[in-house]
Order: C-alpha cells, then structure tokens, then sequence
C-alpha cells in the first residue's frame, strides 16, 4: 500500500491535468482520474516491468480518454466554459493578471488543437514521456508522433506570437 | 494527419519543445502550476486501494497462485496416472498372463496381429508328439467375430484374451516364450488329440488371413505388410518346412501336402524346398 501510494502522490497532479485537459470536462476527468488508478490497482499482480511506470499509466489513461471520445464523439472544438486558472498566490496583482491571460490564452489554443495533437503535447509536458514512449502509449510510430507535435507546437507559436518570439 | 497546416514544420521548435527550452512549456508550466486534482479524489483513489487490497488478501488462493503452482500439480498428475496404469497391468493377471505367454490355446489369438511370427512357432512347439491333455476344441466362432467392432466391444474373457495376446511379442520372441509354456509330449497314438490340434492350427494359421480381410483397418494395413516382410517370418517359415518333412518322415503324407500347400499360399514368394517339390507337384 505504501508503494502505492508514493506511485500515487508522484503522478496524481500531471495525470489529472492530462485528463482535464484531454476530456475538457472536470467531471468526466473526476470519473476517469479513478478509473486510470482503479486499473493500476486492479493489474498490480500482472503488471511487468516492460515498460517505464509512467508509460504505462499514460497508456491506461490515454485508452480510458479513447473510450471517453468515442461515448462522447466528441468533436475537436474550443472549450465553451474555459477552466478559470488560479494564478500563483507569490505574485504581483499585475503580474498574476497577465499571467493569467498568458495561461488562458495557452488553454484555449491548446483546447482548439485536434486532440491526437493536444494528447502527444500532455504527454510529453505532463508524462514527460519522450517520443518513443508517447508512440507506445498512443500506438502510434515515433514518426506520428513527432509529426503531430510539430503542428501542435506551430499552431502554439502562432497563437502565442507575441509572447513566443 | 489532423488539421491543415500553413507553416512548415520547424525542427528546431520540435527540439527546443522536446529539451524543455521552448516557451511553449515554459507557459504550460506556469499554467499548469497552480492545478493539481482536487484533494476529494486522493481520498476516493486511496480508499479504493486499501480496499482492494484488503479484499485481496482476504480472498483464497486465486487463479494466479494456481498458476505458479501448475508444475508441481502436472508432475503430481503424471506420477498419479503412471502409477495406476502400471498397477493395472501388474494386478489385470489374464491380460498380462496371455500377454507373456503364448499357450496353444492363446495361439490364435496371437496370430491374430502376427500370423507369420506367431502362429508358426506355436505351430512348432506343438508338432512335437502329441500332448497329454483334454482335446482341444477348435477355435470358436465369436474368436473370430464377423465385426471387428464386436471383437473390440466385447467383454468376455476371450476377448480381452485376445486383446491380450495381439500385444504379446511377435517373432523369435514368442517363440521363445512359447516353447517353454509347451504341454508335455504324449503318445502319437491319441489320434483324436491330434486331429483337434490339426484343425486348430489350420484355423489360426487362416485366421489372420481372414482378419486381415474382415477387420484390419486401412489405417494397420501397411503395418501388417511390413510385419509380413519383417526377419521373423523367414524363421516362421523354416520352422514350417521343417514340421512338414516331420509329417512326411512319419509318413502322413496327405497332412503334409495340405501343409506344404498352406504354406505356399502364406510364403507364394518363397521357392519350396527341392526334397518337397515333389509334395508340391
């Protein structure tokens, strides 16, 4: 239990925010957030070490976000209630606020990314899983993978271009 | 791929990306820091755990503990099946009796499966001065049953007899293992015995014959020719020749041109011998 739990407490944070950020929905990530460590639990025992700890745990969630999509069909458009994102308390009024722009911006055109190309960049920001593994978690080659990130980030930059020189 | 693009791809973003230097990351990181999920879901996730667990260990032995343990239960299993299989053949004594030995009565039986081997070296044994006993009757019909099946199926002590002997050892070995298990001699003067034995070896000398045509299955027919071409029955048929030249040197002439005929017709490819050719003329 108490392996569990440091797994638990190292991961719990970027697995819950690649959830939201995939799903689009606390709700939904609330559900699925369980059901990625209720599967973790249920395949203790047959569980080989294969692959990195971390790999695999994407691999659940990123099945479990599959499963969700195709209940949901749901289709690649913004987010129509973007998450209201708390600014760190350490800041200045001025500073949180366009900080807080700068992150709501980030949100929203990451929201508007198709979501092959929003899941290969949580993966690697959140997972931090290089390509080979991100392909592992996806099932896709590194290729695909390296492919989508490029448009992810050129789709980024441009959004952001007056603050990503 | 999703989306149309309208720049081309730019490796060096990919890299800075993927070093943690492009201010894409930079940006998530900052948004991302003040997320964490929500305090009610480490409790619900820990809880389950701790239940699940509980309830595990609680559980008996599931399917994975059976798993590690299937060696020892498949060497358990084989040890187990061994061991009665061999007990049944030590404690099952008219099987394995009829299996060791070939006596006259078990003589057709055995050539049932090897007629050249077999039958032959019985017929050797016995065509030594009659001996003392009860006349021997002549093969029973259900010995030879019109079915193959009925012979299989049928439960009676002959028949497991026979099952018996067609697994007794063929050849020089059933030979050898017959001449002791040979009755006594006796006086060539009890007729009657003697003509019993006559029509009993013509019967197990014809009824693998009969076998072969009625009940060998297609699948033990080239089995059967290769047995007919094994050593053993060049041994079988010298062992005939030599009884026949018996019955002649006793002057039974007649039994011994049926003798020599029978044999022409078991061994067509074998030249009968000068000192017989007159017989077979």
């Amino acid at each position: 239990m108490a392996a569990f739990e440091t797994l638990y407490r190292r991961h719990k944070d970027p697995l819950w925010r690649y959830l939201l950020r995939g799903a689009e929905d606390r709700e939904a990530c609330n559900e699925m957030f369980q059901d990625v460590w209720s599967s973790v639990v249920r395949s203790r025992t047959s569980w080989e070490p294969r692959a990195r700890f971390t790999t695999w745990l994407y691999t659940l969630a990123h099945n479990r976000l599959v499963d969700y999509y195709r209940l949901r069909t749901l289709a690649t458009a913004p987010l129509e209630e973007a998450e209201d994102v708390a600014g760190p308390e350490h800041e200045s009024p001025d500073a949180a606020a366009r900080n807080a722009q700068l992150r709501q911006r980030l949100l929203d055109t990451l929201a508007q990314l198709p979501h092959e190309q929003r899941e290969a960049f949580l993966l690697k920001e959140e997972g931090g899983l290089s390509l080979e593994e991100i392909g592992q978690a996806t099932g896709v080659g590194r290729e695909t993978v390296k492919s989508r990130l490029r448009y992810a980030l050129a789709k980024l930059r441009q959004e952001l271009s007056d603050v990503w020189p | 791929m999703s989306g149309p693009e309208r720049h081309a791809p730019d490796d060096k973003l990919l890299e800075d990306f993927l070093e943690g230097r492009s201010p894409a990351s930079r940006a998530w990181r900052e948004a991302a820091r003040g997320e964490s999920a929500p305090p009610e879901m480490d409790g619900a996730v820990l809880g389950m755990a701790r239940r699940e667990i509980e309830e595990a260990a609680a559980r008996p032995p599931s399917r994975d503990r059976f798993r590690d343990r299937r060696w020892p239960f498949a060497l358990a299993a084989v040890l187990v099946l061994s061991f009665s299989t061999l007990l049944t053949i030590v404690q099952d004594p008219v099987a394995h009796k009829d299996a060791m030995m070939v006596t006259p009565d078990a003589a057709p039986a055995a050539t049932v499966v090897l007629p050249e081997a077999a039958a032959p070296s019985a017929v050797g044994a016995s065509s030594q001065p009659a001996p003392v006993r009860e006349p021997v009757p002549a093969p029973k019909p259900q010995a030879f049953p019109a079915s193959p099946d009925a012979a299989m199926s049928a439960g009676s002590a002959e028949a497991r007899r026979d099952r018996a002997a067609a697994d007794a050892p063929s050849g020089p070995e059933a030979a050898a293992m017959a001449m002791p298990a040979a009755p006594p001699a006796a006086p060539p003067a009890m007729e009657e015995s003697r003509q019993a034995e006559q029509d009993e070896l013509k019967a197990a000398r014809r009824a693998p014959e009969m076998l072969r045509q009625r009940a060998a299955p297609p699948a033990f027919a080239g089995a059967a020719k290769l047995e007919r071409e094994e050593p053993d029955s060049e041994a079988a048929a010298a062992t005939e020749i030599e009884r026949i030249r018996r019955l002649l040197a006793e002057g039974r002439e007649e039994e011994a041109r049926q003798a020599l005929a029978d044999w022409r017709k078991q061994w067509p490819e074998r030249p009968v011998p000068e000192d017989l050719q007159r017989l077979a003329d």
